[in-house]
């Protein structure tokens, strides 16, 4: 029988448990780190979306060329930012381990801002026609396992968001949310959602899986002006 | 939520620390060991057996001749084991004007009908009568002082075997720079298995063995054509040590092709897996030290492991490559069109930090391993082999991978493979 030498092996084991523990630690800071990171944009958010009402206020009682462009100016930033968090607050959900619930609380706030800003939205569609040559698209979707087609819909919407920018307004509402959210039931129900994925282009109701072609067709009769990105073909 | 794939990752993840941390332990436990003088040389034969080597089995006896150790203590024989080309007739040819030039040296030239390489090396075995010898493949060239190194280590009744460093012998192409740095690597690692007693495979160029031993077990085996692992699974299992004398090296003859490294590697890892196949029952036994208990399974979960690398690295390359790939599809493929379009918004804490701290961290390893294999070497590195070093680092690994899936799959369909490189 030859010599082992236990001692080896348990001192390989313990630090190579504490190295891993330590990159599970490090994992949890970044975590409370990304935590912080939206808190404080949404601390923002809550200041656009107040900022934005009250001059969404203001235009209803004296319309005005200038307060519309105004208006647009910082509701354009915000409304960038907001779909550029969300992407970023989806990716951080699906890394997160440890914190999933601090996540998910965010992702309710976020979804709540969303909301308000569709409202924005929706009022300055209203009362600043001129200056707002946007389509709004509230994309209503779920995991995979309850629509395999939501990852194929997100990417088309991505690709026109590509190519319109701030001219197209996508409002992505996570469904699963809705036992916590009771606004997203609100919503559901005043546009018929029952499958997924559901958009809601401008005030059509589409409830399939709109691809490509269909979509740039239902955009270009949406806006006012053309946009040869788009490539819709002239009547 | 974590998934299977997570879950495996950091299983993974995990032994592979815990491989890097053992042997680091062992690296910082052991001293460097003082190089030893031999105080009388042994008389040893050298047995080199040869199947359609005829390119080199010429240089091969030139540099068996130019060993430096007494010529009158070495006896060399030629097993050419059937070959198709003439390998016979210019060993024979050859022996003729050598033994005129080392007329000390005893020269031997066997014949046989092809039976293999431990065949060719039993029949050798049967004109040794030297307390040692030694095999050497037809296409390596050992450093002049090899010999003597070697038979320093011989300092315990115990050791059987001493194993050189290996070289591949002046690599021409990216492929065979990649297999350079691989045995670099290997004789680095075999260094410190070396200290605890658990080496598993004697290479054909010039492992030297006590005669008596290999005699009482019995010889060389078939053993999946891999009898160079055989022999020392069955020396280690006879309680003998095995050596790697790190100041010996030879060189050796690497595949020039993709295709014929993959052949070889396949017949290796074949025979390697038949073989822990047929010695199962040493692997995790405490009666075989270190050996059966870390090295054997190491080298069964390193296959394991390499597969499952393999199909996480693909897993995760398609998983987050498909939503862009999809998204440059609606661009009909123009990339120019989308990146134009693209807004690339990037702040720190969109970094996967796991998976970058889990790639520089087995990135920075590997440097360091590379360094203390280039120093055990006795090499500098060349910035001229900086392309080998990143196809070696970045996809060397995913080949052997791929080898292992092949002999899983040839072993389940029990195909066996043959002996020539």
């Amino acid at each position: 029988m030859r010599k082992v030498n236990k001692r080896r092996y348990l001192l390989a084991f313990i630090i190579s448990a504490a190295i891993f523990f330590i990159g599970f630690f490090f994992g949890f800071l970044m975590d409370l780190q990304r935590i912080n990171y939206f808190q404080e944009v949404n601390d923002v958010n809550q200041i656009n979306i107040r900022s934005l009402q009250l001059q969404s206020e203001w235009v209803k009682s004296s319309t005005g060329p200038n307060q519309c462009a105004a208006s647009r100016v910082i509701f354009n930033k915000a409304i960038i930012e907001l779909e550029q968090n969300r992407e970023r607050l989806e990716l951080y959900d699906q890394q997160s381990k440890v914190r999933s619930t601090d996540f998910e609380m965010l992702k309710r706030q976020y979804t709540l801002s969303q909301i308000n800003f569709l409202i924005i939205a929706k009022n300055l569609k209203e009362f600043c026609p001129n200056s707002s040559d946007f389509v709004t698209v509230i994309y209503f979707y779920s995991d995979n396992a309850k629509c395999p087609e939501c990852a194929d819909q997100a990417t088309v919407l991505n690709y026109y968001k590509t190519l319109l920018k701030e001219n197209l307004l996508i409002f992505a509402i996570d469904e699963q949310l809705e036992s916590q959210e009771p606004i997203i039931g609100i919503l559901k129900q005043t546009y018929g959602v029952s499958s997924y994925p559901t958009l809601v282009v401008g005030d059509t109701v589409l409830n399939t899986y709109v691809d490509k072609e269909k979509m740039r067709s239902i955009l270009c009769t949406d806006y006012n002006a053309t946009y040869p990105e788009l490539g819709c073909s002239m009547p | 939520m974590i998934g299977w794939t997570e879950i495996l990752q950091n299983i993974i993840y995990f032994v592979s620390l815990y491989y890097v941390v053992f042997w680091l332990i062992v690296l910082l436990e052991y001293e460097e060991p003082r190089s030893k003088r031999l105080q009388k040389h042994p008389p040893v034969t050298i047995i080199i057996p040869a199947y359609n080597e005829e390119e080199n089995i010429i240089p091969t006896i030139d540099s068996v001749a130019a060993l430096q150790y007494p010529p009158e203590l070495i006896k060399v024989i030629v097993v050419d084991d059937g070959s198709k080309d003439r390998t016979y007739a210019r060993a024979k040819e050859h022996l003729k004007s050598i033994r005129k030039k080392h007329p000390k040296i005893t020269f031997q030239l066997l014949t046989q009908k092809n039976a293999g390489k431990h065949a060719a090396m039993n029949n050798a075995l049967r004109y040794t009568h030297t307390p040692f010898f030694a095999t050497l493949d037809a296409d390596s060239f050992p450093y002049r002082d090899a010999l003597k190194n070697i038979m320093a280590e011989f300092d315990d009744p115990k050791i059987a075997a001493v194993s050189p460093i290996l070289k591949v012998y002046k690599p021409k192409n990216a492929i065979q720079t990649i297999q350079w740095l691989e045995y670099a690597v290997n004789h680095f690692y075999k260094s410190l298995i070396s200290n605890v007693d658990a080496i598993h495979v004697l290479p054909g160029p010039l492992s030297v063995y006590r005669t008596a031993v290999v005699k009482k077990l019995g010889g060389f085996r078939d053993a999946h054509k891999t009898e160079d692992m055989e022999i020392a699974m069955r020396i280690q299992k006879a309680d003998y040590k095995i050596r790697q004398c790190n100041n010996a090296f030879v060189t050796t003859k690497a595949p020039y092709t993709i295709k014929s490294l993959y052949r070889q590697r396949h017949r290796w890892n074949h025979g390697t897996f038949k073989n822990l196949i047929d010695y199962r029952k040493m692997m995790f036994s405490r009666k075989y030290g270190d050996f059966g208990l870390f090295q054997l399974p190491v080298i069964l979960i390193s296959g394991i492991m390499g597969i499952s690398i393999l199909g996480l690295i693909l897993y995760d390359f398609f998983k987050s490559i498909k939503p862009t790939f999809k998204l440059i599809q609606l661009y009909n493929y123009n990339i120019i069109s989308y990146l134009q379009h693209t807004e690339f918004n990037m702040i720190w804490l969109d970094l996967d930090l796991k998976s970058l701290v889990t790639f520089l961290g087995f990135f920075i390893i590997t440097l360091i391993v590379l360094w203390l294999s280039l120093r055990l070497y006795r090499e500098k590195y060349r910035t001229k082999i900086t392309f080998s070093f990143i196809l070696y680092i970045f996809f060397y690994y995913i080949f052997l991978a791929i080898v292992w899936i092949g002999v899983f799959k040839d072993v389940l369909l029990r195909k066996e493979t043959g002996w020539k490189k």
